[in-house]
């Protein structure tokens, strides 16, 4: 099923000036799937990014997730969509530094309405994959770029995501920590997981399975990788 | 469940914030209590001054010495015919039910007359059957009469008062030239209202109760023939003790009325405008720190709404535990540590404060909320980011 985007359009008000960010975008992504969103500063992947991943609304066009169309869910299940579909890694991590590394792994548990047992272990499950177990009761601002961006992951990862949605998640790493992060990513497509990555690194696109490059809002290329 | 625990935690974290506004919250309490509950008794009491200005009433307390030798100033007061009006609380058992009566002289009710609530105020020159009482609540009707074991002591009702009224008592009155009304008023606090010792009125007598206390200070009413000589005999009582016209005390009464409001509407508008900013900083520093974590939260599965009303609990919390704080302090001893006399305070006082506070808040928490509703969070996120 995947995701299917069809004439995508996105316009932002900024100083009283109405602009098109995204125009005329079709996009589909199929399930198991590892894509990158290339293009320049400004182009548009990120906001893409956030149309995927229903944190952020289209102006125009239809958006469908695995059947289903968006336009037709209440923002309550929307939320829902977010709480257990996808899982998001940000450049900046995206993760409360005050907290703990475990409090922040298993805050989209807490925020969802899903019950489940076992979640202390799974916590644990994704902190041991990620090797920061032993940083569970660290306060994430106490830790290095390359063990937050682990952290993020193993919190994306925490309600079993069928999406794993990340923008730039290797841009504030190093080159040691981005062939970890990329290993872990390729790792999740493996066991099945539909991986999107927003990047302007080139070597980060390559390790992909197919390239979507946005110029200006548009769709300008869709590449398919041979590994 | 979690979310709660997850909304607990964050109050925790944010303890200082919460700490310093509570006590801000408690200080504006206790300010706007004395205020509302000043405004609300100086309503009760805006008829009391009427009561007995007409007549040339003053009050006066003996200073210590002649406190216990009243020869000389009752030679005083006999030498102009001035006249002693004394009041006493009375205690008896009449019906196997202790009663607390409030006893005036005869000449007190000529000069005095509080609001009614239904019947009519003892006239001291009317005839009546058996001993005619004011009541105290509505525990009994006019027109009701109740006997005892004593043939003497039958009681009417012909009239009912408010428990909530104000009835004159001749407590430590006149102490000092700035004295109020407040000295001589009291909340009516005993059952009945009944002529004691009276020429004329039938009435309780000394001996016919269990016990009777003389209250302090006199009332005394100068007659009108006197008033030429009024500075020269209230010079002359002078020198036995405080004395002060009631007319007098009442303008004191409303003046100091008016002080306090003056000063305490300035400290209010002081405090509030602290509270306003407090709030509103506090809140835009609490805010800040959300800002990310209420991105991360809608990220994860909170929809605006959820975000929104996780933002308004967050800050409403100082205003309900504040508000906890001062009810439960109020009734363990923080209304004994008001000294501004003559204090209305009651569930009416404590409702309009908590309703003030609540405006005060939601003049900066609605702007706030509205703000949140329509901004974009993520983007904004990102733009920081």
């Amino acid at each position: 099923m995947g995701i299917v985007m069809k004439n995508i359009g996105k316009e932002v008000v900024s100083s009283h000036e109405k602009k098109w960010i995204l125009q005329n975008v079709d996009v589909e992504i199929k399930e198991g799937e590892m894509v990158a969103i290339i293009g320049k500063s400004g182009a548009g992947k990120s906001t893409l990014l956030h149309i995927i991943g229903a944190v952020d609304k289209k102006t125009t066009g239809e958006y469908s997730i695995d059947g289903q169309d968006i336009d037709k869910l209440k923002d309550s299940k929307i939320a829902k969509l977010r709480n257990q579909t996808f899982g998001y890694i940000m450049q900046d991590f995206g993760l409360l530094n005050e907290d703990t590394v475990y409090e922040n792994i298993i805050l989209p548990y807490l925020l969802g309405s899903q019950s489940r047992k076992n979640i202390k272990e799974k916590a644990y499950e994704n902190m041991e994959m990620l090797g920061i177990k032993k940083l569970a009761s660290q306060k994430v601002e106490k830790l290095s770029g390359g063990e937050k961006q682990r952290t993020a992951i193993a919190r994306a990862l925490m309600m079993d995501p069928k999406y794993i949605l990340a923008d730039e998640p290797t841009g504030a790493l190093d080159s040691k920590n981005t062939q970890q992060v990329m290993k872990i990513l390729r790792d999740l497509q493996k066991i099945g997981k539909t991986i999107v990555i927003v990047t302007h690194d080139m070597d980060v696109a390559n390790c992909c399975d197919r390239k979507i490059c946005i110029l200006d809002g548009q769709v300008v290329e869709k590449e398919k990788i041979n590994h | 469940m979690n979310k709660t625990k997850l909304w607990i935690r964050q109050i925790i974290k944010n303890k200082g914030y919460y700490i310093f506004l509570t006590a801000e919250v408690v200080i504006v309490l206790l300010i706007l209590v004395s205020m509302i509950g000043k405004l609300q008794a100086m309503y009760a009491t805006k008829e009391l001054g009427n009561a007995v200005i007409n007549k040339n009433v003053y009050a006066f307390s003996e200073y210590g010495y002649y406190r216990e030798n009243t020869t000389e100033v009752d030679k005083c007061l006999d030498k102009y015919n001035i006249i002693n009006l004394p009041t006493c609380s009375l205690t008896m058992d009449p019906m196997g039910k202790r009663l607390f009566m409030l006893g005036y002289s005869e000449e007190l009710f000529d000069v005095y007359s509080p609001k009614l609530e239904a019947g009519e105020w003892i006239d001291s020159t009317k005839e009546y059957e058996y001993i005619p009482v004011i009541a105290a609540g509505d525990k009994y009707q006019v027109g009701e009469c109740f006997e005892t074991e004593d043939p003497q002591l039958t009681f009417q009702v012909v009239g009912i008062i408010s428990p909530e009224e104000y009835v004159l008592l001749t407590g430590v009155g006149g102490t000092t030239g700035y004295a109020s009304l407040s000295e001589v008023f009291y909340k009516m606090s005993s059952d009945f209202i009944v002529p004691c010792d009276c020429e004329h009125l039938k009435c309780v007598r000394k001996e016919q109760v269990d016990s009777r206390t003389e209250w302090s200070g006199r009332l005394l009413l100068l007659p009108d023939e006197l008033a030429d000589r009024e500075e020269e005999i209230v010079k002359e009582i002078n020198q036995y003790g405080y004395i002060t016209n009631v007319k007098k005390m009442s303008e004191n009464y409303n003046a100091s009325n008016q002080e306090f409001c003056i000063v305490n509407g300035i400290v209010l508008f002081v405090f509030s405008i602290i509270t306003l900013a407090g709030v509103g900083g506090i809140n835009n520093m609490v805010e800040l720190k959300n800002e990310k974590r209420m991105t991360i939260y809608y990220m994860y599965g909170f929809t605006k709404r959820k975000c929104m009303l996780y933002t308004y609990l967050s800050t409403i919390i100082p205003l309900i535990l504040g508000e906890c704080i001062f009810v439960f302090w109020y009734y363990h001893g923080l209304d004994e540590t008001y000294t501004v006399d003559l204090l209305e305070i009651n569930m009416f006082t404590f409702v309009a404060a908590a309703v003030y506070l609540v405006i005060l808040f939601h003049i900066t928490i609605i702007p706030e909320m509205i703000r949140l509703g329509k901004k974009d969070l993520f983007a904004l996120y990102k733009q920081k980011v």
